[in-house]
């Protein structure tokens, strides 16, 4: 077909416009298949623990060392241990008291102390006195190993600014 | 399926059997690949070939194989084995078949003559399938060799033949029993027994010592007695690693103390190897690698790289599924080595030409050369800006004339095709417009290609007019189409932000965003995207489930949501279980995407904000409404307990216990966990911790701290959806293992007391980085 008359040209015009029409609606619906979310998801980063207990610095890194790296027990340690350990029972509970609890936890083969009480060093005083009145010596606590922790619901209220040390005295 | 534990676990979360030991990475990938492929013959090879079952999971002799991804069950030691199979698979003792077989055999121990018959055949067969993989392995040897491969012939049938017996010895013991009291002189059978002995719990160390000695006296080879006592001692410790150390030290015995020593330096290999991948992984040359790839990843380039790269591989590729098979064929194979030592050939050249002149450039003359040459070109363009000018023209003309081939002879196709036929082009732009739905740049030329046909096709004018409408058409599309790749309207297909999970990304779109809103009736449209990449995240797509809440006062329209969900209507929340949901994934190599799309209708105005979540991704096993259990006979008060006792519903939780399953799960780092248990929370599994008394402390997360690791939970007060700490003592264990290892590579970086422990002993800390972050 020739282009002749003003209609042919209108008729030129329009399907010109048609197709750049056509280009931009499938461009814009090819865009919007393609197209991802608009809004990104709120990302909850994980969280983490919070520290209750201000320990005094190095010695819960020392008492975890205590308790990999042994030292082996002096002969009156080790005779003072195994007969307050036979003692103790298949419960391992060596003796309860209004501030603390001691007892010797067989799968870890350690004295765990737990303190129950606000007075913290009251309490590890007369713990570390207990214990060396069954006959262990300064060295002995320190390497059966011996091992003081807070009660939960006392770390809960006791201040943030009381340092904890879960080391008998001279560890 | 757990690796370290003593159980093995289908996906389908039934207990099927039990792990004689922890498994290695090849072990843990063929098990993997067997159950991917629902191949259980060949998982149960796999078991056989490396003596990874324990003795008494002789049941799995009761079941079809076929069915043992479904019907996987677990039957404690000592109970009877299952009802005759209900059909042995057929053979004669080769490979898997020797294993159905003989495992078929025990299932229904008719006569002593013919158990020791099919032993034999099974020992056979084992030991045939070994002389087949050696020959291919001779062939071809494996990059990293099996440490669990027996070394010869003889050891795979010996091994085979003892595994046999063991089975019988722990499925059914009165029989073993029985034979042997018949059969004194067996003395295979006799040592199964013995080996099966050393498994009751309330054995004593005379006992014990009864039970070796007599293991020994029954070895015959006064060489193998070595081995024999070395075995007992192992498996001891195996069965119980501390009545074997209590033991050695109590009595003083050397060889239970060399075997305790022996595990102690195979602990210690295990941990060096994690923190070496630990080291790497936190070192800041790791991290800034990471972080410049996860920055690439995300930029603009980035991005239309990796659109461009899939876009050009979905058009031309093979699917992927094809390519593996095919690469997998004689001839993929042959193609594969043909094209290494093509490329290797061809780039020997090149190679020495850069050895030479990266060695040249080392030189101080080729440092001065450089220096020079790089002043050289600055004043070339500074003195003669037409030059360069001429350059950036040449450059544009030769683009330029690229795009006008392709415009004419796309021009040329199009006129042809316009004056065909008009029905052709409209068949044309229906695909057109069906390849326009696959986000690629050739589904979207071919679309508009095809729209533009059909029109022009169907216009009343042919000859020059038509041609130049064609050539203009076709430009127009090329620049439309080269645009819309390289300047994409804001925001549309941006890759999901990654999340603090290794390895995964996922988001959820739901717009408008405020302040625009949606006209009144219409609905709003949320899609997600999750991605995973297997080769970051260690976390199993089938452990995952994506949930979403969505606001009240507004109803899912079912119709238009995609996926396998689950719908909670009360509770508003519609989550997919991944492992449900295969079908809907596309791969990538490494990578795994899921597109979910949910409509929500709307019921009044509602201005609401609309989340996702992961389920899984921290605690795999604990899932389920946690049972609350009473106080334990006043162990457990309103006062130590406030939020009840929801950590030992049974009253069995002792710290031995603890340790024991820290033991079982992570016996590398058991003492470790042991402290950290203490330290928050002091070994109670019902802690509770949301703010301290002055409330100068508080827990970041609103629900609070629980449990014996003091870890959150995921969704408060839904049930099943509880994860974390608020468990029995036991999900609490284990669900703090493995955020551990799954979800923040071994760093331990979640507990604030594993922080204290880094600060004061260096050696607890996963790196350098990590200890100097500390202090």
């Amino acid at each position: 077909m020739k282009i002749k008359t003003n209609k042919d040209y209108l008729l030129l015009a329009f399907s010109f416009v048609l197709i750049i029409i056509m280009v931009i609606l499938a461009v814009y619906l090819t865009q919007k298949e393609i197209g991802g979310p608009q809004k990104k998801a709120p990302i909850t980063t994980p969280p983490e623990t919070v520290q209750r207990v201000k320990y005094k610095s190095g010695t819960l890194g020392k008492a975890f060392d205590k308790l990999v790296n042994r030292v082996p027990l002096t002969s009156p340690d080790l005779a003072v241990k195994n007969r307050v350990i036979s003692q103790a029972g298949e419960s391992g509970l060596i003796i309860r008291t209004e501030k603390y609890v001691i007892e010797y936890v067989r799968a870890m083969d350690d004295f765990e102390i737990e303190i129950l009480t606000t007075d913290i060093e009251v309490a590890k005083r007369e713990a570390e006195a207990y214990l060396k009145s069954q006959g262990f010596s300064s060295q002995g606590l320190c390497n059966l190993p011996a091992r003081f922790y807070l009660n939960f619901e006392v770390s809960k209220i006791i201040s943030p600014q009381v340092v904890f040390d879960p080391l008998p005295q001279g560890c | 399926m757990a690796d370290n534990a003593d159980d093995l676990r289908l996906k389908n979360g039934r207990w099927f059997a039990s792990l004689a030991r922890p498994l290695n990475p090849q072990e843990r990938q063929a098990l993997l690949e067997a159950l991917q492929k629902q191949d259980y013959q060949e998982f149960i090879n796999v078991c056989v070939r490396n003596n990874i079952l324990n003795p008494q999971s002789a049941f799995i002799a009761g079941l079809d194989w076929q069915d043992l991804g479904a019907e996987g069950i677990k039957i404690p030691l000592g109970e009877p084995l299952p009802a005759e199979p209900k059909q042995a698979p057929s053979g004669t003792g080769v490979g898997t078949a020797a294993v159905g077989i003989g495992l078929a055999a025990l299932s229904r121990p008719e006569k002593y003559e013919d158990f020791k018959k099919r032993a034999t055949n099974y020992a056979e067969g084992v030991a045939q399938q070994w002389e087949k993989e050696e020959e291919k392995i001779l062939k071809k040897p494996p990059k990293t060799p099996d440490p669990n491969r027996p070394a010869s012939r003889q050891e795979a049938y010996g091994r085979a033949e003892k595994y046999y017996h063991d089975l019988l010895a722990g499925g059914n013991t009165k029989q073993a029993k029985k034979w042997l009291s018949e059969n004194p002189g067996d003395i295979h059978l006799a040592q199964a027994v013995d080996r099966h002995e050393l498994q009751r719990r309330n054995l004593t160390y005379e006992e014990f010592q009864s039970i070796r000695q007599r293991y020994l006296e029954r070895t015959p080879d006064p060489q193998a007695k070595e081995l024999a006592d070395r075995e007992m001692n192992d498996l001891m410790l195996l069965h119980s690693h501390d009545r074997a150390r209590e033991w050695a030290k109590k009595y003083n015995d050397p060889a239970l103390g060399a075997a305790v020593e022996r595990k102690r330096l195979l602990d210690e290999e295990s941990i060096n190897r994690s923190r070496i991948r630990r080291t790497y992984h936190n070192s800041r040359l790791g991290k800034q690698i990471s972080r410049t790839r996860d920055k690439f990843k995300e930029s603009r380039t980035g991005r239309g790289l990796s659109r461009v790269n899939k876009s050009f591989w979905a058009a031309v590729g093979l699917p992927s599924a094809v390519a593996n098979r095919l690469s997998q064929t004689g001839a993929g194979r042959l193609i594969s080595r043909a094209k290494d030592r093509f490329s290797s050939a061809l780039g020997t050249p090149g190679r020495a030409i850069n050895k030479v002149k990266n060695r040249l450039a080392n030189t101080r003359l080729g440092r001065f050369a450089a220096r020079a040459n790089r002043a050289r070109k600055k004043i070339s363009n500074l003195l003669n800006p037409a030059t360069y000018l001429q350059w950036l023209f040449k450059r544009a003309t030769q683009g330029a004339l690229g795009g006008a081939v392709g415009g004419v002879a796309s021009a040329a196709l199009s006129f042809v095709s316009g004056i065909v036929t008009t029905v052709g082009a409209a068949a044309t732009a229906a695909l057109g417009f069906l390849a326009a739905k696959i986000p690629f740049i050739i589904g979207k030329i071919s679309a508009l290609i095809g729209t533009i046909l059909g029109l022009i096709g169907s216009l009343p004018i042919s000859g020059p007019a038509l041609g130049v409408i064609v050539a203009l058409s076709v430009v127009i599309i090329l620049f439309a189409s080269i645009a819309g790749v390289f300047f994409p309207p804001p925001d549309a297909g941006q890759f999901p932000e990654e999340s603090p999970y290794p390895g995964i990304a996922y988001s959820i779109a739901c717009p408008p965003e405020a302040p625009e809103s949606i006209p009144s009736g219409s609905n709003i449209r949320c899609d997600i995207i999750f991605i995973h990449d297997s080769s970051l995240s260690s976390v199993s797509l089938d452990d995952l489930t994506l949930v979403s809440d969505f606001p009240s006062g507004t109803e899912l329209v079912e119709a238009q949501t995609t996926g396998n969900y689950i719908l909670d209507p009360e509770g508003g929340i519609i989550s997919w279980a991944l492992s449900e949901n295969s079908s809907f994934a596309t791969r990538n190599e490494t990578q795994t995407s899921y597109n979910f799309t949910y409509v929500l209708n709307p019921l009044r105005d509602i201005t609401a904000d609309i989340t996702l979540s992961i389920e899984g991704l921290s605690d795999d096993s604990g899932r389920g409404d946690p049972a609350v259990g009473d106080d334990c006979t006043g162990q457990y008060t309103q006062q130590n307990s406030p939020q009840g006792n929801f950590g030992d519903p049974e009253c069995d939780f002792t710290k031995n216990g603890l340790k024991d399953e820290l033991d079982r799960i992570d016996r590398p780092n058991a003492e470790f966990w042991y402290l950290i248990a203490e330290c928050e929370s002091g070994h109670r599994p019902n802690a509770y911790f949301r703010c301290n008394a002055d409330r100068t402390i508080c827990t970041p997360q609103v629900t609070g701290a629980w449990g014996l690791f003091q870890m959150s939970i995921s969704r408060p007060n839904r049930a099943p959806y509880y994860a974390g700490g608020r468990g029995p003592w036991e999900d609490q264990t284990r669900g703090a293992v493995n955020r551990n290892k799954k979800v923040i590579n071994e760093s331990f970086d979640y507990w604030a007391c594993e922080e204290i422990v880094c600060r004061d002993n260096r050696s607890m800390c996963t790196s350098n980085d990590q200890y100097i972050s500390r202090n």
